[in-house]
């Protein structure tokens, strides 16, 4: 289990990530999370909403009200622009990281 | 069938905005945690157990109240834009100016001045005479003007450096950093526009390349000086913080 510190730090990366190939609600973007992680990455309601109001405030993301079918209306949050140009130096920032914890903990992939 | 929204509210503090706003929160959170429970019931949780593995999605609910105020509140706060390139640059700008005030008041040489001088004289259509090589070679050689322009490189990375303090990509310092020759480059296009479209100044007219020899000393020179300034602040940091 990755720790809360760790968490914390990828919770925008995650979420700018899986919004990358479509809009989603609050919901399924966790849901979207925690299976494309396998479990690894979880997001209860207290740590997702206010991490995404915090990246609609600074125009990552867009918030958007939606009927569903069955005539709930739901928040979908889609990526801007903004979000877009966010995403690829954040990914680098990532994998320079990533990297260089693998040289030092000589951890591999396999 | 639960009323989800009216659980949220219940627990749910104060937010900033007024209730309609709040409203909108709770809403949204209500759906999250309905379903949440229809999925775990959907599952084979009995209602019971699915009602209380909702409800330890939030352990705290005035912690959250406050993360979602403090989310809420960046909005009022600066955002990126502003912390990455128009403080910095604003900044920037001013101390350059600040800079440019206080030698123009210390030595109140006409010549150093010279194509301030003109490009006044020919907005008003009185008609200046045209810079000359002799023009030129004063501003290079000019003590005032020399101080100004050693001086840009320091309010260069003064913006670079409020950049990158406020999150701004090396772009945003760039820009922030070059902020003064930008403004200086509006000001002498506004000037330029309302000379040739606005006033059809005969003397703009006469001398084509007026504006572009203003540039070379007030906006190119500046820029370069600028940049020199920035450079240090665009190599990003290669320890990472988590």
């Amino acid at each position: 289990m990755i720790g809360t510190g760790i968490k914390r730090g990828t919770a925008e990366l995650a979420i700018l990530s899986v919004l990358e190939d479509g809009p989603l609600h609050g919901y399924e973007l966790a849901q979207r999370i925690e299976k494309q992680t396998r479990g690894a990455l979880r997001f209860t309601l207290a740590a997702l909403y206010p991490t995404l109001y915090k990246m609609e405030q600074r125009g990552w993301v867009r918030g958007n009200w939606e009927t569903s079918r069955n005539g709930r209306r739901r928040r979908c949050y889609s990526l801007t622009s903004a979000g877009k140009t966010k995403l690829s130096p954040m990914r680098e920032e990532w994998a320079e990281l990533f990297r260089a914890l693998r040289q030092l903990t000589k951890v591999s992939d396999a | 069938m639960r009323d989800w929204q009216a659980l949220v509210a219940e627990r749910l503090g104060a937010l900033e905005g007024g209730e309609a706003r709040r409203e909108e929160v709770v809403r949204e959170l209500a759906g999250h945690l309905e379903d949440f429970y229809l999925e775990k019931c959907a599952r084979g949780f009995s209602q019971a157990a699915a009602m209380e593995l909702a409800l330890a999605q939030v352990s705290d609910w005035r912690g959250l109240t406050r993360k979602i105020r403090l989310a809420k509140r960046e909005e009022e706060g600066m955002n990126d834009r502003t912390k990455g390139y128009w403080l910095p640059g604003l900044v920037a700008f001013t101390a350059s100016m600040v800079w440019l005030m206080i030698l123009q008041l210390a030595i109140p040489m006409r010549y150093p001045w010279y194509a301030t001088d003109h490009m006044v004289a020919a907005h008003a259509g009185s008609g200046p005479r045209m810079v000359s090589n002799s023009g030129l070679q004063i501003y290079f050689l000019a003590a005032p003007y020399l101080c100004w322009l050693l001086a840009q490189p320091a309010f260069g990375a003064l913006g670079a450096y409020l950049s990158k303090r406020g999150g701004g990509e090396p772009r945003a310092r760039m820009v922030a950093g070059i902020f003064p020759s930008i403004m200086f480059l509006c000001a002498l296009s506004f000037v330029f526009v309302i000379a040739v479209f606005v006033e059809r100044n005969p003397f703009v007219f006469g001398h084509p390349l007026y504006f572009a020899v203003i540039l070379l000393p007030w906006v190119v020179l500046p820029a370069a000086a600028l940049a020199l300034g920035v450079l240090p602040f665009l190599r990003e940091a290669k320890a990472q913080g988590i």
